[in-house]
């Protein structure tokens, strides 16, 4: 909303310097955004909330003013002097129709008028915020509207057919002109105001080119209307439509106002075009507005602030502000007005009161209350979730969080079919957010492929985040946990470089079950089909499949423009919370010491590492206390089809200290039992 | 000979010092009382002496002898500690060690602003980001066709379901489950049709907050945002609470700080004012009490809400929002 600093003083009899006014309205409430000097004058621009449509009207700033600096507002002269009036002899009539989306139409003819440009004055003021003068009767109803914020509009009488002005719901089909010269085409859902053959004007937004007020026009029809906001609003949206009009309206305009400013451009219109007035003036209108009594209590006010406001000063405020106010006690009463529709409550009042004394005056409190119902992180899901990524990240992994809404493409690279199940943005704001993500894999191989083109090398990556898919009844939002390996390790200038593989994302996620108090968590099973066959896994626990692990397919590699092979994990972060275990339970220090026998072999190359500890563990599990495997060995000597390996037992009771004699007999059981049980032969050292 | 055995006593220990590896000492060490050492060659001068001077020479001959063989076995054993063959190294090589990763600065800032007001004693709530109208709108009494819904331009996915344009949802939610007095805060995601831009992102997080009592003030608002924001953004810092409009709290307002930059007297990050917007707060509105059916009058509250990354930009001096979606190592591994 602009204003200029004369137009304001032509209200209130201001001495504020531009900055006095401009901070004193931010503070309350009404921020001034910009100041800029023209000419001699001061043009501000403010923003208006949606509460506030009565400052969308300059004496309605004014009167913020008048109340911010306590001064006297004066406004314009509305009173119509017999001199100007005359008695019109034809024959006029409106009907309102849809009276719930016109609850007032008023009209007044005025009758042999001058069109000419206006007076100076008020040229200076439309053109001075932003307005370009046209002739002096579409300048007063611009001026009158920015006046008191209530639209007007003229039709040149001469031109509407039958006599006759008719609100109704326009006919599917119709048409319209606008004074914007573009045709419009009109359903059931918008307002119009028509004569007996056609549409004159789409009510509240914007008239038509054919009614319009020329230099030629002798007699007008100047209307001036309360129209429903949402019914405005809807026709405003659907035609894609928007005038100074319309976005009053939608805000609701005052009811007093409508004949108030039409009384006010109709003296203006006499006054300047040297029109005479009908003394009919028509006003259709469903109910006038009722007044109501807001109660207001002392102590409610000071009890929400946290102040001591004096009665007094909440009284004064209101007056100030156009409220009549009655004391009763520490009680009072306030009746409410079509100026201000804001204020319905008495919490509305607080506000006011509010501003007007000042934010800045209300102290800062610490709250006195107590807490009896603090029930912070009940599930521990944060403590879960910050201990996972307080893990990834001291194994190596950046964070990264990427959008939850994502392009079908990425599904369809993925091999993601997009079922039902898939969620989909009704009104996308494009088709790369139109979707829902099911994984967060595809983010995270885009983030990876950004990465890696910009020269990085090494990608170590994870999110925890939501994903979102459709289920029977609604939708679940779940946490996942998702990770992404790729590139050189490269721990400085002496170790050789390597490419990191499946093992160095398997020994993060050990880890990090292991940091989690997961202690069951297995690696085996088959994998999903974007991962490679033979080097991939499902992930685990108890029995139930919570995620994946593995190399990417080459094919998914060049659909992310990715070269490298890379290594990404998948786990369904809400489905292993449960088997999250924050707590440590200490056992005692071992008091006996352990004893470290190596045992290497070559077995069969199809018999896993997981059979074999099985196979020592049989082996009294009870004095093994670690199996921990250090070298794997093919090719060279050994023979085809076979792999030797290394593993390194420690043996260790909690009741005594063991003999050599004890563990070495232990271990060459072990070694008998791989060699019976798995035709593993030990190797000489 | 007293000169000599002086001029030996003096630059002893700095030679020594100057000797980096066993060769170089064993050298010295052979230069002082090796064969034909420089001691050694007094020693065997001392029977041209007079008595008198025999006596003080070779006691001074002795004493020093001894500090010798004392000095070199220390500094032998010095070396031997520091390298193993006595090679020095070059100190000024890389060290060498696996780079831990980084927590992504959104994770960073929102612990932080977590972490403030858990220590006020406000729980964590979270909601579904997935929302219907009553919930994201109707409840917090923003009714349908009303100009005040301009403001929450939406994302649906079909009916009444859609992806919340705020967290203020989640105070409904709780507030239907739960009775005062509480204090919580809500951080999550929230989306809105916006084009993105340097600042503006169709998805953002905020941090939502809640207080309900029977005799919670705006006073007490301006205390809880105070400590918030001196904690977050420094002591010097200094708030402004300016009169707004939200349809869910009422009397409402938006909450500046002085500008973190320039400290309030006027810059490029603060368009001049002195002040940033950061916050948007006020007294829960009695409307959205009735509609979680509070008794009317019995309780008053305060609730606030902020953008996460708004603040992480401010406090990071981040110039475009889209960085944090990026996730260019280059920008992550800066913190």
């Amino acid at each position: 909303m602009k204003f200029t600093y004369s137009w304001i003083k032509r209200y209130i009899d201001l001495k504020a310097t531009p900055k006095e006014i401009s901070d004193s309205l931010t503070m309350a409430g009404l921020e001034v955004v910009s100041i800029k000097k023209i000419g001699g004058d001061y043009l501000f621009e403010a923003e208006v909330t949606t509460n506030r449509p009565d400052c969308l009207g300059i004496i309605g700033i004014a009167r913020e003013l008048s109340a911010i600096f306590n001064k006297d507002l004066k406004l314009p002269s509305t009173e119509i002097k017999p001199s100007y009036m005359v008695r019109h002899k034809g024959d006029f009539s409106v009907s309102v129709i849809d009276k719930n989306a016109c609850p007032r139409y008023t009209a007044r003819i005025a009758l042999n008028i001058r069109v000419a440009p206006s007076p100076e004055w008020l040229m200076v003021h439309i053109e001075s915020i932003g307005l370009r003068p046209v002739n002096n009767i579409v300048d007063i109803t611009n001026f009158c509207l920015f006046e008191f914020g209530q639209p007007l509009h003229a039709f040149d009488l001469d031109k509407l057919k039958g006599n006759r002005i008719i609100v109704r719901a326009a006919r599917k089909g119709e048409t319209i002109v606008t004074i914007d010269d573009a045709r419009r085409t009109l359903d059931e859902d918008t307002l119009v105001i028509a004569d007996e053959e056609r549409p004159v004007a789409i009510a509240g937004i914007m008239g038509g080119i054919d009614t319009e007020v020329t230099d030629a026009t002798k007699n007008i029809l100047l209307e001036s209307a309360y129209f429903e906001p949402s019914v405005i609003r809807r026709a405003a949206r659907k035609l894609a439509l928007k005038s100074e009009s319309s976005y009053r309206f939608e805000r609701e305009v005052a009811w007093d106002n409508v004949k108030r400013c039409s009384d006010r451009a109709i003296l203006l219109i006499a006054e300047f075009a040297k029109g005479k007035i009908s003394a009919k003036f028509f006003d259709k209108s469903k109910n006038p507005l009722k007044e109501k009594l807001i109660t207001l209590s002392g102590k409610r006010v000071n009890k929400i602030l946290g102040v001591d406001i004096p009665l007094d000063f909440m009284k004064g405020s209101l007056e100030c502000l156009g409220f009549d106010v009655a004391v009763n006690k520490d009680t009072l009463c306030v009746s409410t007005n079509s100026l201000r529709k804001d204020i319905k409550e008495d919490i509305d009042l607080i506000e006011e009161i509010a501003r007007l004394y000042g934010y800045d005056k209300i102290p800062s409190r610490i709250p006195k209350e107590l807490i009896t119902n603090h029930r912070a992180d009940e599930s521990g899901i944060r403590s879960k979730t910050h201990l996972a990524k307080d893990t990834m990240v001291s194994l190596g992994f950046n964070e990264v969080v990427s959008y939850s809404l994502i392009s079908p493409v990425i599904l369809e690279k993925l091999g993601t079919e997009i079922d039902e199940t898939i969620i989909r943005i009704k009104n996308p704001a494009s088709e790369e957010q139109a979707i829902m993500r099911p994984t967060l894999i595809g983010n995270l191989l885009g983030v990876a492929s950004f990465n890696l083109n910009r020269k990085e090398a090494l990608v170590n990556i994870f999110e925890l985040g939501n994903i979102y898919r459709r289920q029977r009844g609604g939708f679940k939002e779940e946490l996942y946990l998702a990770g992404v390996l790729c590139g050189t390790l490269d721990s400085g200038w002496r170790e050789k470089h390597r490419h990191a593989d499946f093992f160095d994302l398997k020994g993060a996620l050990e880890e990090l079950f292991s940091r989690l108090g997961i202690k069951t968590a297995e690696f085996n099973g088959e994998p999903r089909q974007i991962l490679e066959g033979s080097s991939s896994c499902g992930i685990y626990i108890n029995e139930k499949c919570i995620g994946l692990l593995g190399e990417l397919r080459s094919e998914y590699l060049d659909r992310f423009d990715l070269k490298e092979r890379l290594f990404i994990f998948e786990i369904n972060f809400s489905a292993i919370l449960d088997d999250i275990n924050l707590r440590r339970h200490f056992s005692a220090i071992p008091k006996y010491p352990s004893i470290k026998r190596d045992i290497s072999f070559v077995v069969d190359e199809k018999i896993s590492s997981a059979r074999i500890m099985q196979v020592i563990r049989s082996e009294a599990s009870a004095l093994i206390k670690e199996i921990r495997l250090f070298d794997k060995y093919d090719g060279g000597h050994i023979p085809p089809g076979k792999k030797s390996l290394a593993y390194s037992i420690e043996y260790r009771s909690n009741d005594r200290t063991l003999t050599d004699d004890e563990v070495n007999s232990l271990h060459s059981n072990i070694i008998n039992t791989l060699r019976s049980e798995l035709g593993a032969q030990a190797r000489e050292k | 000979m007293l000169g000599e055995l002086q001029k030996i006593k003096e630059t002893f220990d700095k030679d020594l010092e100057s000797c980096v590896d066993l060769n170089s000492i064993n050298l010295f060490r052979a230069g002082l009382i090796g064969k034909k050492g420089r001691l050694t060659e007094i020693i065997k001068n001392i029977s041209s002496l007079n008595r008198e001077e025999k006596v003080k020479v070779g006691s001074l001959v002795n004493e020093l002898k001894h500090e010798i063989e004392l000095g070199v076995k220390a500094r032998i054993k010095a070396l031997s500690r520091t390298g193993a063959s006595g090679d020095s190294i070059d100190v000024t090589m890389p060290g060498v060690a696996s780079r831990i990763g980084r927590k992504h600065p959104l994770t960073v800032i929102l612990k932080e602003i977590v972490d403030i007001f858990e220590d006020m004693g406000f729980g964590v709530v979270e909601g579904p980001e997935i929302e219907t109208e009553y919930y994201n709108f109707e409840a917090l009494n923003i009714p349908k066709d009303h100009p005040s819904r301009e403001a929450f331009d939406t994302f649906y996915i079909e009916g009444t379901y859609l992806l919340r344009s705020h967290t203020s949802p989640v105070q409904v939610r709780f507030m239907e489950e739960n009775k005062p007095p509480f204090r919580i805060i809500v951080p999550g995601r929230v989306y809105r049709p916006d084009a993105t831009d340097a600042s503006h992102s169709f998805m953002f997080h905020q941090v939502e907050g809640l207080m309900v009592g029977e005799d919670i003030s705006l006073a007490d608002l301006k205390g809880v945002l105070e400590i918030f924001s001196k904690r977050l953004f420094g002591k010097a810092t200094r708030m402004r609470f300016r009169p707004h409009f939200f349809p869910f709290t009422e009397p409402s307002a938006e909450v500046d700080i002085s500008c973190i930059i320039c400290g309030g007297a006027g810059c490029r990050v603060c368009s001049n004012k002195g002040w940033l917007e950061v916050l948007g707060a006020g007294m829960v509105n009695p409307k959205v009490f009735k509609y979680v059916k509070y008794g009317h009058e019995k309780y008053t509250g305060f609730a606030f809400g902020m953008g996460v990354e708004r603040i992480a930009m401010l406090k990071y001096g981040i110039d475009d929002i889209r960085l944090f979606f990026e996730n260019d190592f280059r920008f992550l591994r800066q913190f």
